[in-house]
């Protein structure tokens, strides 16, 4: 069944590029070429809102969706005059500091209600295991002060926040973009958030099993025109990623495989399975549509400016004393 | 002092880097580098130095620690360091300095040498922090060239750095940043890099060499063979230096299995430096 | 209609993750993680360093206090790189410009080297908003849309 959409999309895709008559640009040494900076900004979360049933949603109701995202945003900046009130947990700052995209993600021109597009429901499939140990794990990781490294990993620095790194490189509230570079025998993506590199090592083996990098070892192969890239070996601590626009939990031992295949001048189409028999009781299937953007990707020097863990830190020593 | 300095300098420069210029010219027209299919000669490959620049552009000699202290009967090294005897000793080496010193103002002379004296405390590289550049270049860790129509990326193993080359001038920076803004412009085989809008808290070396903010960074790569590109940087900064002043090496490309290039990814290495107070319970 | 049009819109917003729900503008970190929600602040002086740094961006504000003392607060923002891609450069906001910050004290309260707040709200001593103006500041990069062409 998942298999069977994979190979669906892929078809869909492969047919619309011969129709709509685009040719695939090529490097010097004849791989499709996927340089240049794209962004996966998107109104579009990775699971789908309980009030939304289905994926893919008429122009209207996307409209919908864009204008209440737009009007969310605004609401950040409608402050009611004079002192903030106490209590109140109204958030970090003005609009003007986020970019967390304003329209609906639209694949082959579909518009979508989730980035997930298998299992049906648009809900990543925990086991009924899992579900109680990711909100226990996710409990913890926001309530726990004690040491750094308990922290989330955005705080710490060592990645993105969320899952903007990934893989699978997931949409978060700013700086969702990405530089492709290609060599012969690598695709690097570099990502914004924190200038992480994403090495992608074209038909070559695994690196040894003590070795595990953040965002894991990725091995790629290209299908026809198409990039297709496993990563394995997660860095056990990247198990949790926690975002406003999505909220993931996998582990070390989760596989990802995700596929880019350029569809026009300005669009890749980027869909990833992600599997993991421990978590889920399925593997599950994401679709994006990575648009070109205007660069450059400016530096995210988060560890060298990161006051933030120092005092959350010391605030939580603090409290303990009073 | 300083004059002293000024003395060594002049006499270096007009005999060493005379010949080392002579020389890497002849063996420059004798070598037909590899060329990209745009027909510019091709840097793409995993680099290295094989020097101690990082410890110190300039001359130094050999000594038991980076920071050292008065013993009861010379120098000894500060307490931090004893514990890793022969493992932290910094071996001499000849510097890579053309003319030999940097020609600092008189009193940044003084805030290199303070700097020196604080290096386990100051130094960016202790903590993680970003290099900048030329630093960059001759960190003890390799560093990927990729080069093609459209893009020169430097992909750097140390603290996950990179570095996005502009094929133009971009004009100003828009703020400043560890890395800067870098533009390439070719002057026939030889790569020239123009970096600034670097800020003031990257350093040269351990040694507590450094710069401010209104440096401006000109970085040459010529390929001499197969496997070496001759680089120099020039470094300008009226702010800290009476002249613009050179540092030249030789970078070593890594071949075979030594090609692949791992990050080095030490932010999750200093959280117990950095962060290691702030624990509920701090450890002994 | 399928779905009704309020609930996507509610569902956006939610998402968008811009309703005022605890997990609102968490980027790098949660707000609830480095600020007091019970410690509400209204602070106004002259910008007198501001660190274009990431994950945020830090303004450094000279208040003067009632006993005419001066306090230096330093403000917390979001990234830099989203103002730098809307066109806000070093010198858009000008060191000395008298700004207001509505925040919300951080829970480590020992001000040293200076109090921290977040600035949850910053706008120019005559109400305008700071970062916002002819840059068009707040438009998000979407990247090309086809639609657009």
């Amino acid at each position: 069944m998942k298999i069977r959409y994979a190979l669906l999309t892929c078809l869909c895709l492969a047919t619309s590029m011969q129709t709509s008559g685009f040719e695939t640009p090529r490097m010097a040494w004849g791989h499709p070429n996927l340089q240049g900076i794209w962004t996966n900004a998107t109104v579009t979360t990775l699971v789908r809102p309980e009030e939304v049933e289905q994926l893919v949603l008429n122009e209207a109701e996307a409209a919908a969706m864009e204008k209440g995202g737009a009007e969310a945003i605004a609401a950040i900046d409608d402050l009611p005059e004079g002192d903030l009130e106490a209590g109140e947990d109204v958030g970090g700052y003005n609009a003007f500091w986020v970019d967390p995209g304003t329209r609906v993600l639209r694949v082959n021109g579909e518009a979508r209600s989730s980035i997930i597009v298998d299992p049906e429901d648009g809900q990543i499939p925990y086991t009924l295991l899992t579900r109680p140990k990711y909100y226990w794990r996710a409990y913890n990781m926001l309530n726990t002060y004690d040491n750094p490294e308990e922290r989330p990993l955005g705080e710490r620095c060592t990645v993105g926040f969320g899952s903007t790194g990934g893989p699978p490189m997931l949409p978060v509230l700013y700086n969702n973009n990405y530089q492709f570079i290609q060599t012969p025998d690598q695709v690097l993506i570099l990502v914004e958030m924190n200038h992480s590199v994403r090495n992608i090592r074209l038909d070559a083996e695994p690196l040894p099993e003590v070795i595990r990098p953040w965002m894991g070892d990725s091995i790629g192969h290209w299908e026809g025109d198409t990039l297709v890239v496993r990563t394995t070996q997660f860095h056990p601590q990247q198990d949790l990623r926690l975002a406003i626009k999505h909220q993931v939990m996998m582990s070390k031992d989760s596989v990802v495989e995700e596929r880019f295949t350029r569809v026009s001048e300005s669009e890749i189409n980027y869909v990833f399975t992600i599997t993991d028999e421990n978590l889920y009781s399925q593997p599950w299937i994401g679709e994006q549509t990575l648009r070109s953007t205007q660069g450059p990707i400016y530096e995210y020097a988060c560890h060298e400016g990161n006051y933030a863990l120092p005092n959350i830190l010391s605030g939580a020593r603090q409290e303990e004393e009073s | 002092m300083p004059s002293q300095r000024l003395m060594a300098t002049t006499f270096i420069s007009l005999g060493l880097s005379f010949s080392l210029t002579l020389g890497s010219v002849a063996n420059a027209r004798a070598y037909e580098p590899p060329r990209t299919a745009d027909g510019k000669v091709d840097f793409s490959g995993v680099w290295q130095v094989l020097n101690t620049a990082n410890n110190n552009l300039e001359p130094q000699g050999g000594r038991a620690a980076q920071m050292m202290r008065e013993g009861p009967a010379g120098p000894v090294p500060v307490s931090e360091l004893v514990a890793l005897g022969a493992a932290g000793a910094v071996p001499a080496s000849l510097g890579v300095v053309e003319g030999g010193l940097i020609p600092y103002k008189d009193e940044a002379l003084a805030q290199r040498d303070e700097n020196a004296k604080n290096w386990i405390t100051q130094d960016p590289e202790v903590r993680c922090y970003l290099p900048g550049i030329p630093r960059a270049t001759y960190m003890p860790h390799p560093f990927q060239i990729i080069q093609n129509e459209g893009v020169l990326f430097f992909n750097y193993a140390y603290a996950g750095a990179v570095r996005n080359v502009a094929l133009s001038d971009p004009g100003p920076a828009p703020i400043d940043s560890w890395m800067g803004e870098s533009w390439a412009r070719w002057e026939d085989d030889t790569l020239i890099v123009t970096t600034t809008g670097q800020h003031d808290q990257s350093w040269f070396d351990r040694a507590g060499n450094y710069h401010s903010d209104m440096m401006t960074v000109v970085e040459r790569f010529t390929r001499t063979s197969d496997h070496t590109i001759d680089y120099m940087a020039t470094m300008t900064d009226e702010q800290v230096f009476t002249r613009p002043w050179t540092i030249r090496m030789p970078l070593y490309k890594r071949i075979g299995s030594d090609a692949q290039m791992l990050k080095f990814d030490c932010v999750e290495y200093v959280e117990e430096l950095i962060y290691g107070h702030l624990r509920k319970e701090p450890l002994d | 209609m399928r779905i009704p049009m309020n609930k996507l819109m509610i569902a956006a917003a939610a998402l968008a993750g811009a309703t005022a729900v605890s997990w609102e503008a968490w980027g790098h970190h949660a707000f609830s993680a480095e600020f007091d929600a019970d410690a509400p602040v209204s602070l106004e002086g002259k910008v007198s360093k501001i660190e274009w740094i990431n994950p945020h961006a830090w303004i450094h504000v000279d208040v003067t206090q009632d006993d005419g003392s001066t306090q230096t607060w330093m403000v917390e923002g979001g990234t830099p790189n989203t103002l730098l891609r809307a066109g806000i450069h070093k010198r858009s906001l000008p060191i000395g410009s008298e700004i207001k910050v509505r925040g919300y004290q951080a829970k480590d309260k020992s001000c040293q080297p200076a109090c921290k707040a977040n600035g949850r709200d910053l706008t120019f001593a005559d109400g305008r908003q700071v970062f916002m103006g002819s840059s068009g500041t707040g438009a998000p990069r979407d990247g090309s849309d086809p639609r657009e062409s």
